[in-house]
C-alpha cells in the first residue's frame, strides 16, 4: 500500500538529504513501527507517504514513493488525503475549525458528503473516542490529549485506506495508548496499512508487524518488534524501552510530614483549593495535596486537571480559595510565581533571544536579580556552560533558538528554568516526542536537581519517566474533588 | 476537563464555544460595509460615529478581554507609529505631524477591528467559508480571507501565551521599560510571534491542504445557516449608522483631514 523506493529527499535550501535510500514496503493489512533519535528524518518518511514532500514543502525526491500503486508525486494532495488519514505529532497543525464537532464534520463537508451521513460519521467518531460530551467545545480549550484524540477522530472518520501516525500517543494517558494499540490491531485486521513513528515502542509490542531503526536518514536495522528486547541496539541508537514496567500504581502517595502546617517544613502544601470554569462543575473542591523535596509525579487521566492544577499553583490561573504554603509561609496566589517554577508545554512561546546561549544568559540575569543574588561574569559563565553540558546543548550554543529542533527547544526551555534555581519546579509533559538518550537526560537532571533539595512535580504520561525518576504521586482527582 | 486559560483570556470562557447568534453572512456584510465607508470617511466627526457604533457591535460579543488587548496592542503599534512620524517631522519639516492626519487612519484601523472580531471570534469557520464562496469570489481570494479570519483567534491566543511566558521568566514589561529598553522590548515580544505567526500561517495551510480545500471540491455543509429577523434588524442598524456618520462627515467635517490617508 505504502511503498518506498530508494528514496531520498532533500528539503529546499539544504546540502544534506532528510532521507537517503529508504526502501520500505508497508502492506495492506500491516503496521510498521518506525523509531529513531530525535532527527533522524522519521518525519520526514511519513510527510513522503502523505505527499506533503515535495508537493507542500517543496524539495527533490529521488527515487519512487507509491500509495496504492501511485506515485505520490503525481497524486494531487486533496486525492492522497482520501488514501492516506495524517496524525501529526502536534493535532493542532491538522485543525482548521475552530470547534470539535466542526473539525470533525470539516472533511467531508469538502468532500460533498450527505449532511446526514456527515453527521453520521460525527456521532461514530465521537463515541469511539469518548468526545460525545466535548464536541460543543473549543480546539483552544482542550487538553494536549484531548486534541489527540480529536485528530484521530477525525483522521478514523474518515476511513482512509492507509494511516500515517507522527507520535500518536504523546499525549495519551497510559489506558488511550492501550485502547488505541488495540484499534490500530483491528483497524490491521480489516486490511489497513499503517505506518507509525514513534520514540515510545513498549505499546506496539503485540501490534508492529515489522519495526525499521532510522539513524541520520537511513534504515539501519529492520526486522521484527523483537529485535527492540537487544538493549545494546537501543542504545546503540538511543531508543526507549521496549517493555515498561507501569509505576503508577506502586508510586507512594505524596504525604506531608505533619498533619496541619508548621514552621520549619520543606515542600509546598496546599489546603482548601476550589475552582471551577465559568459555568462548569469545580475542577477542586476543597483539595488538599502536599509536594515535598524530591521528584513527584502528577497523575490522572487526559482532561482530569492536571495542567490547570500547575496554573493554580503558580498563580496563573486564580484560584477562587486555597491557602499556599512554601516552607511552611503562606503566600498569596498573586506571588508563587516568584517562588515556583514552571515549564509548560509551548517552548515556541518562551524563546526571545539571538542565541542559545543568550538566551541561559538572560534567565540567570533575571534569576539574579530575583533573588538578589550578585554574582560575577565568570561564575555566571560557568553556571551556562554547565547548563548546557546538563541539556546536552552545548553544540548548539550559538544556534538561534528558533531554528532548533522540537526536543531542542523543550530541551532549552527546561534549562532555562533551572538557571533559576527553583526552590519548587513544574513541569508539563516534559518528555513527550523525545528520544531515550534525551528522557534518560532529562530524568537525570531532574533528580539532580531533586538531590539539592528542590520539589519537583512533573505532570506526565510517561511511564519510563515516571519509572526512571519519579519517587511519589499526587494522584488526580484529588482529595475533596 | 482541563482548559488552557489563553482560551478563557480570549474570552472562550465556558463549556462551549458560544454561538454567534447572528449569521455568518450579516456579519461579513457588515464588515464590508465598514471597510467601505471608512474609507470614503476623511473627516474626524464622521470616524466618531463609525468608531462609537463599531465598538458597541464589537462589545456585544462579551469579550471584553480580548478585546482590551487587541486595543493594547493597537494601542502600542499607534504609539509606536506616532513617534516615527514625530521624528521624521522633525528631521524632516516636510512631513506634517498634525492630530488629524493621524488619527482618522488610527480610527479607521480600530472600526476594521471592532467589525472583523466579532467575524473572527464568533462566527464557524465553516459558515465563513459558504458565505465566501457565495459571493462567487474566485477561491484564489476567498481562500486566503478565509484563512486570515481563522489567524486571529489563534494569533491572539499566541499573544496571551507570550506574555504568559515573559511573566513565567521574571520580566515585568513597565512604560518606562519600554522607553529605556525599546530595542529589548521588542524582541521579547515580537521574535516568538514572528516565527509562530509564520508556523501558524504554515500549519494552517497544510490543514487546508488535507482536508481536501480548493476550488473544485464541493461543498455540502452538515449545518446550514439561516437568515433570521435578529440578521436582517443588524444589517438595518448597520445602514442606519453608515447614514448618520455619512451625515456627520458632510454636514460637520467636510473639511478632509490634513495629510489623511
Amino acid at each position: 500500500m505504502i511503498r518506498f523506493v530508494k528514496a531520498t529527499y532533500t528539503y529546499p535550501f539544504q546540502e544534506k538529504p532528510a532521507v537517503r535510500g529508504v526502501d520500505l514496503h508497508v502492506r495492506p493489512g500491516e503496521l510498521v513501527l518506525v523509531t529513531g533519535e530525535s532527527g533522524c528524518g522519521k518525519s520526514t518518511l511519513l510527510r513522503l507517504a502523505n505527499g506533503l514532500c515535495p508537493q507542500y514543502f517543496g524539495g527533490t525526491l529521488e527515487g519512487d514513493v507509491f500509495v496504492g500503486g501511485k506515485s505520490t508525486e503525481e497524486m494531487p494532495l486533496k486525492d492522497m488525503s482520501r488514501m492516506v488519514g495524517t496524525l501529526f505529532q502536534d493535532p493542532e497543525q491538522q485543525f482548521f475549525a475552530l470547534e470539535v464537532e466542526d473539525e470533525l464534520a470539516f472533511v467531508h463537508e469538502w468532500r460533498g458528503t450527505p449532511a446526514a451521513e456527515t453527521r453520521r460519521k460525527i456521532a461514530e467518531a465521537s463515541k469511539e473516542f469518548l468526545l460525545e460530551d466535548l464536541l460543543g467545545h473549543s480546539i483552544h480549550e482542550l487538553s494536549e490529549g484531548q486534541k489527540q484524540k480529536v485528530g484521530l477522530a477525525s483522521i478514523f472518520s474518515q476511513e482512509p485506506g492507509a494511516l500515517v501516525l507522527d507520535e500518536p500517543t504523546a499525549n495519551l494517558d497510559p489506558e488511550s495508548t492501550v485502547e488505541l494499540a488495540c484499534r490500530l490491531g483491528r483497524l490491521k485486521k480489516s486490511g489497513m496499512a499503517i505506518l507509525v513513528v514513534d520514540h515510545r515502542l513498549y505499546w506496539l509490542e503485540d501490534v508492529a508487524d515489522r519495526v525499521a531503526v532510522m539513524r541520520e536518514g537511513v534504515i539501519v536495522a529492520q526486522g521484527a518488534f523483537d529485535m527492540l528486547h537487544d538493549g545494546s541496539l537501543r542504545s546503540a541508537y538511543g531508543l526507549r524501552a521496549s517493555h515498561v514496567e507501569d509505576v503508577r500504581s506502586t508510586l507512594p502517595e505524596s504525604a506531608p510530614p505533619t498533619k496541619s502546617p508548621c514552621a520549619g517544613e520543606k515542600g509546598l502544601r496546599v489546603d482548601g483549593l476550589r475552582f471551577a470554569y465559568k459555568g462548569q462543575d469545580p475542577l477542586y473542591d476543597r483539595a488538599s495535596f502536599w509536594l515535598g523535596q524530591g521528584v513527584t509525579a502528577l497523575i490522572g487521566g487526559n482532561g482530569t486537571g492536571k495542567t490547570t492544577l500547575a496554573r493554580l499553583i503558580t498563580g496563573l490561573n486564580k484560584a477562587q480559595e486555597g491557602a499556599f504554603r512554601i516552607n511552611g509561609i503562606l503566600f498569596p496566589a498573586s506571588e508563587m510565581l516568584r517562588h515556583v517554577g514552571i515549564v509548560l508545554q509551548n517552548s515556541d512561546h518562551q524563546l526571545h533571544m539571538r542565541t542559545v546561549a543568550q538566551e541561559i544568559d538572560v534567565c540567570l540575569a533575571l534569576a539574579e536579580r530575583l533573588r538578589g543574588w550578585s554574582k560575577s561574569r565568570r561564575s555566571r559563565e560557568e553556571q551556562r556552560r554547565s547548563l548546557l553540558r546538563l541539556f546536552d546543548l552545548e553544540h548548539l550554543a550559538d544556534r538561534h533558538p528558533q531554528s532548533l529542533s522540537g526536543g531542542e527547544k523543550q530541551r532549552l526551555v527546561i534549562a532555562c528554568a533551572f538557571a533559576k534555581k527553583p526552590s519548587i519546579l513544574i513541569l508539563d509533559e516534559p518528555t513527550s516526542g523525545l528520544d531515550g538518550g534525551n528522557m534518560k537526560r532529562i530524568a537525570k537532571a531532574l533528580s539532580l536537581l531533586a538531590e539539592q533539595g528542590a520539589c519537583v512535580l512533573v505532570i506526565t504520561h510517561d511511564l519510563e519517566l515516571l519509572q526512571a525518576s519519579c519517587g511519589a504521586a499526587i494522584r488526580l482527582p484529588l482529595n475533596g474533588h | 476537563m482541563q482548559v488552557s486559560s489563553a482560551s478563557r483570556f480570549l474570552g472562550m470562557g465556558g463549556s462551549v464555544a458560544p454561538d454567534s447568534g447572528y449569521d455568518a453572512r450579516a456579519r461579513m456584510v457588515i464588515s464590508l460595509l465598514a471597510s467601505a465607508v471608512t474609507i470614503i470617511i476623511s473627516s474626524v466627526e464622521g470616524q466618531l460615529v463609525l468608531l462609537g457604533a463599531s465598538l458597541f457591535y464589537a462589545l456585544s460579543i462579551r469579550r471584553f478581554k480580548a478585546l482590551a488587548i487587541v486595543y493594547l496592542f493597537v494601542a502600542f503599534m499607534m504609539g509606536l507609529a506616532t513617534l516615527c512620524t514625530w521624528g521624521l517631522s522633525s528631521v524632516a519639516p516636510f512631513v506634517s505631524f498634525t492630530f488629524k492626519g493621524l488619527a482618522v487612519p488610527f480610527m479607521r484601523g480600530l472600526v476594521m477591528l471592532n467589525v472583523v472580531l466579532p467575524l473572527a471570534l464568533t462566527c464557524r469557520i465553516q459558515d465563513l467559508l459558504t458565505a465566501l464562496k457565495g459571493l462567487r469570489l474566485p477561491f484564489c481570494i476567498y481562500l486566503p480571507g478565509a484563512v486570515m479570519i481563522r489567524f486571529i483567534p489563534t494569533f491572539m491566543n499566541d499573544i496571551k501565551q507570550i506574555s504568559e511566558a515573559l511573566q513565567i521568566r521574571g520580566y515585568t514589561l513597565t512604560l518606562g521599560g519600554m522607553f529605556r529598553h525599546p530595542l529589548l522590548v521588542l524582541r521579547l515580544l515580537f521574535t516568538p510571534l514572528l516565527f509562530r505567526s509564520l508556523r501558524t500561517s504554515e500549519e494552517l495551510g497544510i490543514a487546508a491542504e488535507l482536508k481536501g480545500l480548493d476550488a473544485q471540491s464541493r461543498f455540502v455543509p452538515y449545518r446550514s445557516p439561516v437568515w433570521s429577523r435578529k440578521d436582517t434588524f443588524l444589517v438595518v442598524a448597520a445602514l442606519t449608522v453608515v447614514a448618520a456618520a455619512l451625515a456627520c462627515h458632510y454636514l460637520l467635517g467636510r473639511v478632509p483631514a490634513a495629510g489623511h490617508m
